[in-house]
């Protein structure tokens, strides 16, 4: 017998099925669809002009509207911008942002994630089966679950880790929780530290002489202990803790010179996909100059072949965190949602190459940095 | 959109979609599910056709039933926890006999496992193309189908010795 044996089963169990035709709905429902995500664009705009108009009249300096100023979130013609972008640097499509203001009012988007996360009044739970995203709160790790449910795990057990520099850090990270969602990682000094989720049971893994620092996951078991920074290859472990050979995750190259930009937050991988943030430092175009701050944080992201750079806008009425903006998941294959860090933490989808915006989540108490599983 | 991508569009998926709501079944194991998942694929495709349509419109629709189908398990599985039950009572037709034997041995995997096995052994996509498909590595293909068979094995004995072989091929 053979491997054909059970593709004949496999096919014997469906053979019989049948269905209606639904290929007329899904055309009509896939031209909605189209027609909808464009007035998305239109209306959101809308609300968010309207939003922000209001706010600068009440907080603007002289208390008038800039008369030079576009409606922030409208679409601006920009000459030569390929796909309608908002503008270009070195030949990549450049797509503004929303600024801090704006990205309160966007609308709603359907998320593992729950709309509000909040970090002081839970809720809690003693046990959830796994998380869809892991805040780093003081000397515990707050972990969502899928109800929203959220577990708070202690770790203080564990220590500091000591950089080459002789500074250390407490071992928590922006790719600490596996893409399933099921597992915690944090590096020790010639060991790394494994939370199950589900189980709430701890593990400790001896990695010798590997470097620890920069512990990643290469895939949903597999731990991935790069040499060199984030980026590069390293040795590989089970979370079993058996040794897994060799492994390599792509670095970040957003395909033009960054600079004094370094890359920061975990690199995202999906199939084709990829996106990184970058820090401030490269000169890319800006909505309004004097208005946002220039040469700002960017993502790059690259879908089926395409690379688009969306400069992050920030208006000087209130604050961006340093490194405000990393990468978190895929809500889809080409939507980005990141981290919009500032006084009032909201989760932002972009769907790349687009002008549409949502807002995934908000987040209430402070943090000092996050870490998400995959998302679709 | 050109005017004749309609109907090549509907050209397309009335050719497809059983095969894919075959898929589907497989995946889910209910057949509601399994038709939710090939209309919310085909929609995607639709909205997609002009950049699809000489690409790899199938293989971008079978990789949105799969991944939707895991997150809709997961979304699931916060409000039910599953049990697919004891072992089955078998002794009826031969066929239906089987059918059961074959829902009951999938619906003991995880929803990783039953789309690898599905991928591999109904859909016969290679290794990497599985991969590609679940966005996971080749090697996590391998030991989640090593584990997948091992555990439909031991959930059904009256398939061990279709599926032991299998494993060895493996």
């Amino acid at each position: 017998m053979t491997d054909q044996m059970l593709r004949d089963l496999l096919e014997e169990r469906v053979a019989g099925v049948t269905m209606d035709d639904l290929s007329a709905v899904a055309w009509s429902d896939g031209r909605r669809s189209r027609r909808r995500d464009g007035l998305a664009v239109v209306g959101c705009a809308g609300l968010v002009a309207a939003v922000v108009t209001t706010g600068i009249a009440v907080l603007g300096g002289d208390g008038r509207p800039s008369p030079t100023a576009p409606a922030p979130g409208v679409p601006t013609a920009t000459s030569g911008a390929p796909d309608g972008s908002d503008a270009v640097y070195e030949g990549v499509p450049v797509w503004w942002s929303l600024d801090q203001q704006e990205e309160q009012e966007l609308a709603a988007v359907d998320s593992p994630l729950p709309a509000v996360v909040d970090l002081e009044a839970g809720p809690l739970a003693k046990a959830i089966p796994y998380a869809v995203a892991a805040f780093s709160v003081g000397d515990r790790v707050r972990l969502v679950g899928p109800n929203g449910y959220q577990l708070s795990v202690g770790i203080s057990r564990l220590e500091d880790v000591v950089k080459p520099n002789g500074y250390s850090f407490r071992p928590v990270h922006t790719s600490m929780l596996s893409p399933s969602g099921d597992y915690v990682v944090f590096p020790q000094n010639g060991s790394v530290a494994v939370y199950t989720v589900a189980g709430g049971q701890w593990r400790s893994i001896d990695t010798g002489t590997a470097r620890t620092l920069d512990v990643t996951w290469y895939d949903d078991d597999t731990l991935l202990l790069p040499r060199e920074g984030s980026g590069g290859a390293g040795p590989m472990w089970d979370v079993d803790g058996t040794p897994a050979g060799e492994g390599q995750r792509p670095r970040a190259n957003p395909g033009f010179d960054v600079m004094t930009a370094q890359a920061y937050g975990q690199t995202l991988i999906r199939g084709t996909s990829s996106a990184q943030s970058w820090g401030m430092g490269v000169p890319v175009p800006v909505r309004e100059p004097g208005r946002d701050v220039s040469s700002p944080d960017f993502l790059v992201a690259t879908v089926g072949g395409t690379t688009s750079l969306l400069a992050i806008m920030w208006n000087r009425r209130d604050g961006r965190f340093k490194d405000c903006c990393p990468v978190a998941g895929w809500l889809a294959d080409d939507v980005l949602v990141y981290e919009s860090r500032q006084t009032e933490p909201v989760l932002v989808a972009w769907t790349v190459g687009t002008r549409e915006f949502r807002q995934v989540s908000r987040i209430k108490g402070e943090y000092s940095l996050a870490s998400f599983a995959r998302l679709s | 959109m050109r005017p004749e991508d309609e109907a090549s569009f509907t050209r397309w998926a009335s050719d497809r979609q059983l095969a894919l709501l075959r898929t589907a079944l497989l995946l889910s194991g209910d057949h509601h599910c399994a038709e939710d998942l090939v209309q919310d694929a085909l929609t995607k495709v639709a909205a997609r056709w002009a950049r699809l349509r000489d690409e790899a419109p199938e293989a971008y629709a079978r990789q949105v039933i799969v991944r939707t189908n895991i997150s809709w398990w997961r979304k699931r599985r916060r409000e039910v926890v599953a049990d697919p039950g004891d072992r089955p009572v078998t002794g009826g037709e031969p066929s239906a006999d089987r059918r059961i034997l074959i829902d009951h041995a999938l619906g003991r995997l995880t929803p990783r496992q039953r789309s690898v096995v599905v991928l591999r052994y109904y859909d016969d996509l290679s290794e990497r193309e599985a991969a590609a498909v679940l966005g996971i590595s080749v090697g996590t293909v391998k030991s989640t189908t090593h584990d997948a068979l091992r555990r439909m094995r031991e959930s059904s004995p009256e398939l061990a010795e279709v599926i032991g072989v299998v494993e060895e091929r493996t």
